[in-house]
């Protein structure tokens, strides 16, 4: 999960993360109902980026080999891997992409409101973490790809039918 | 035996599932070629097991734009039924339904076209069920449809999250379906709960 390589393009996939620094860039798709979250320190250049499916992990009935599934358990792992590589908590600041309900119909379901409960989640852990949160494109109805640059700490995210923006 | 999240299926279960699935696409595939008037056939049915991680790739990549209906399912047997169209194939099949239709703005356009793909995906998901509930005489009630029209990733992760619930690997029952007269390209893939496969293969005669 932890990678040093620069400036190359990682791609982090569902339910995982990746952490690196300086000039690397990490990339993420797919991200529907699901929230990226980024996580970075403009001071020694560290960031990570996590693609978590789900709000909380004690509603797993099961074992599960990624951590990074839930945001609990991930963005805490994901904190721990940015200070191994010689984060500073207290510089750490996040930004979220995702968490969208992508369908539509005659009448609205609770039951797929998973994405806004995603990023409540993720937004409680910062929160307890005491991590700003200074950057967002959460909700809404449409699929993002988030791609972050660790260096300049800057977000792009593209959808299919808004195009692209900073967040 | 193939072995899922401590579940295992044997040879004998796997070609149970793929002969129901294949029975529930070749209605669905009889339904929309009564309703295009064209030849549409079915591919061989699958059954793969994957991570999680890799079904956005195993279905075309997560990149594929595509038009997709989602249905839940209830009665002796419950779970999902996820239809999905290649963009290019919804608007060619779009055009079929609304043929001669004329449309007043771009936006009306819009709500008719989104209007007569979640019609057609509703006479589709009920053909795909009413074949099963036939084959296995019980009775299958179809939610409304769900419709989304984004890239195929975004669009499949709320069934990833709900699989995901449960386990890190998706067990995907996937028949394509093409037509050799126009470019058209459809999945259904289906998702019975977990209590349901025993219901499934209990009714079939095997245990």
């Amino acid at each position: 999960m932890t990678t040093k390589e620069d400036g190359k393009t990682l791609p982090v996939e569902i339910a995982d993360f990746k952490v690196a620094k300086n000039s690397a860039v990490l990339e993420t798709t797919s991200l529907g109902s699901c929230v990226g979250i980024v996580l970075y320190d403009p001071v020694n250049k560290i960031g990570g980026l996590a693609h978590i499916l789900l709000p909380d992990s004690s509603i797993s009935k099961a074992q599960t080999s990624s951590p990074a599934k839930f945001a609990d358990t991930g963005i805490r792992a994901m904190i721990e891997e940015m200070i191994k590589l010689g984060g500073q908590k207290n510089c750490f600041r996040a930004k979220i992409a995702g968490g969208a309900n992508m369908f539509e119909s005659v009448l609205p379901d609770p039951c797929m409101a998973i994405g806004e409960r995603n990023v409540e989640a993720v937004k409680k852990v910062l929160a307890e973490e005491k991590i700003p949160i200074v950057g967002e494109d959460t909700g809404k109805n449409y699929g993002r790809t988030l791609i972050f640059y660790i260096e300049t700490g800057k977000v792009i995210v593209k959808s299919a039918q808004y195009g692209t923006k900073e967040i | 035996m193939t072995e899922i999240n401590n579940e295992a299926f044997s040879l004998i279960e796997l070609d149970t599932l793929r002969e129901i699935i294949n029975m529930g696409t070749a209605y669905s595939a009889t339904s929309l070629s009564k309703l295009i008037d064209k030849t549409i056939l079915v591919n061989v049915p699958r059954v793969d097991i994957a991570p999680i991680k890799k079904v956005p790739e195993l279905l075309g990549g997560s990149n594929l734009s595509i038009v997709g209906l989602y249905f839940k399912f209830y009665g002796n047997i419950d779970g999902k039924i996820f239809i999905f169209f290649e963009k290019e194939t919804a608007e060619l099949l779009v055009k079929y339904l609304t043929a001669n239709m004329t449309f007043s703005n771009v936006s009306e356009q819009k709500e008719i076209e989104k209007s007569a793909l979640m019609e057609l995906g509703n006479i589709l998901a009920n053909s795909y069920l009413n074949a099963i509930a036939e084959m296995m005489d019980i009775k299958i009630l179809l939610s409304i449809p769900y419709y989304s029209s984004d890239m195929l990733g975004a669009v499949i992760d709320f069934m990833l999250i709900e699989i995901a619930k449960f386990t890190d690997y998706a067990l995907l029952l996937n028949t394509v379906i093409e037509s050799p007269e126009i470019k058209i390209a459809g999945n259904f893939i289906i998702f019975p709960e977990r209590e349901s496969f025993e219901k499934i293969f209990k009714n079939v005669g095997i245990e």
